[in-house]
């Protein structure tokens, strides 16, 4: 189990990347980022359960700007 | 009552419009993309939904480039005074509300940018003629109504839209009048920005508007503050929607405006247009027999198109006298200049204003039965 942490600018790059990953039917769900950079203030993540490397690639060819990932396993 | 100021605001609103403003109140009570816990969680997913169905009904693909706006007229100033860099210079046409007008002339009036009205012709070429003539080499955009809120004449706005960037500039559609009533791809008519109201022909309530975004084009901020996303940063954030977005939204209003346009989808936007157009052509071939009404829109004009709507006068009345004598009739009207002097200059109206009639999907024949017989009477006692 690849927990993978996904960090965006907004709610809604987050729920765009939650229909992105949806529409290739990788699961996820949006998220307060709880642990916020010092720079950055609020923010929202998307969290993926079970990801693969290659999911920062889709979204980041979808024109989703990652601000951070962090895996959990 | 019986309305028709449809073209000012669309009166009644679908019943599921008007269930959601509620239900809205009630489930939606928290401020999207702000909290983490669950009714900020759902509101901002019911706000991106909505987003998404806008982007849809416009033929973009892009939610995050959907903005809420109060209405169209601040859509337009934010496109406006967004893409305005010092010495530039604007074209409109003769036909645009004050909405655009009065930002343009705000800029020129402070030394900023420079703006030229285009005259509309006889035809669509003749007035793409006349857009052509003022581009220069400093022109940044082209803005212009879809259609004259006073008098329905449509403009040929894919011609412009194309005009424009072979010259150079951007084009910047006012959809307050065509929204909901005609159909509007902005991908395919090469659309750069989009700016409508809410409460017009897409059965939202007031206080909303859209500004959709199909460009790269940067545009600056007029309005600065929190958005829930790089608060740590005091420059307001780059990316859309926040960079318009600037404090909390209207949610009922968003979520009401979404229902609005599933109504109008669920309807068809030509069928719509059917509908309204068949009263106004059944109006129009009674006005036209009677010796003192003045018509100024013609449904069955062969050169040019119009929306819904119709502009009239009798002789020897002010248009305000006219509009205050049908109310009598309960009859709901809108009289007088419409916020576009120069869409009346262009047709001589400017002293007396015109009387406009603009149906609805609600429109019945009953209606304008009633309308017609209270007009009829007006003409001849006057």
């Amino acid at each position: 189990m690849n927990r993978l942490i996904i960090k965006v600018g907004s709610v809604t790059f987050a729920l765009k990347a939650r229909d992105i990953l949806s529409a290739r039917n990788i699961r996820s769900f949006v998220r307060k980022t709880p642990n916020p950079s010092k720079g950055e203030g609020c923010g929202y993540s998307l969290v993926v359960p079970n990801a693969t490397e290659s999911v920062i690639g889709v979204l980041r060819l979808s024109g989703i700007e990652i601000l951070e990932t962090q895996w959990e396993k | 009552m019986i309305y028709f100021d449809n073209a000012a605001t669309s009166y009644p609103k679908p019943p599921e419009v008007i269930k959601t403003m509620s239900r809205a109140t009630v489930r939606y009570g928290a401020n999207p993309g702000r909290g983490g816990h669950e009714m900020s969680y759902l509101t901002s997913e019911a706000v991106y939904e909505t987003r998404k169905r806008v982007a849809e009904f416009f033929g973009t693909d892009a939610p995050e480039n959907v903005i809420f706006t109060k209405n169209c007229t601040e859509a337009l100033n934010i496109v406006i005074k967004g893409l305005c860099v010092p010495g530039c210079r604007f074209i409109c046409s003769c036909f645009d509300h004050n909405a655009v007008m009065r930002p343009l002339e705000a800029l020129r009036s402070s030394g900023t940018a420079g703006y030229d009205i285009a005259p509309v012709g006889k035809t669509d070429d003749e007035t793409v003629a006349n857009f052509k003539r003022l581009f220069r080499s400093n022109t940044r955009a082209v803005i212009c109504t879809g259609a004259s809120n006073v008098f329905g004449e449509r403009l040929p706005t894919a011609k412009l839209a194309k005009l424009a960037h072979e010259n150079g500039a951007l084009f910047v559609l006012d959809a307050a009048q065509t929204a909901g009533i005609v159909d509007i791809d902005m991908s395919r008519e090469k659309i750069d920005f989009l700016c409508t109201a809410g409460h017009k022909g897409l059965y939202g309530p007031m206080g909303t508007g859209l500004l959709v975004i199909n460009s790269d084009e940067h545009l600056n901020s007029f309005i600065e503050g929190g958005t829930g996303s790089f608060s740590a940063v005091l420059s307001q954030p780059e990316i859309y929607p926040d960079r318009f977005e600037s404090g909390t939204l209207n949610v009922p209003g968003i979520l009401s405006l979404g229902e609005g346009i599933r109504f109008v989808s669920s309807r068809g936007v030509s069928q719509i247009y059917k509908s309204e157009q068949g009263h106004i052509a059944d109006i129009y071939k009674t006005l036209k027999n009677i010796p003192n009404i003045r018509l100024y829109t013609d449904p069955f004009s062969s050169e040019k198109n119009f929306v819904p709507l119709l502009s009239f006068n009798v002789d020897g009345l002010h248009s305000e006298q006219t509009a205050a004598l049908l109310a009598k009739d309960n009859i709901a009207v809108r009289a007088g200049l419409h916020c576009a002097p120069s869409a009346h200059n262009t047709y001589g109206t400017l002293r007396e204003g015109t009387v406009r009639i603009a149906p609805s999907i609600f429109t019945k024949k009953q209606d304008v039965n009633l309308l017609l017989t209270s007009i009829v009477k007006i003409a001849k006692n006057s």
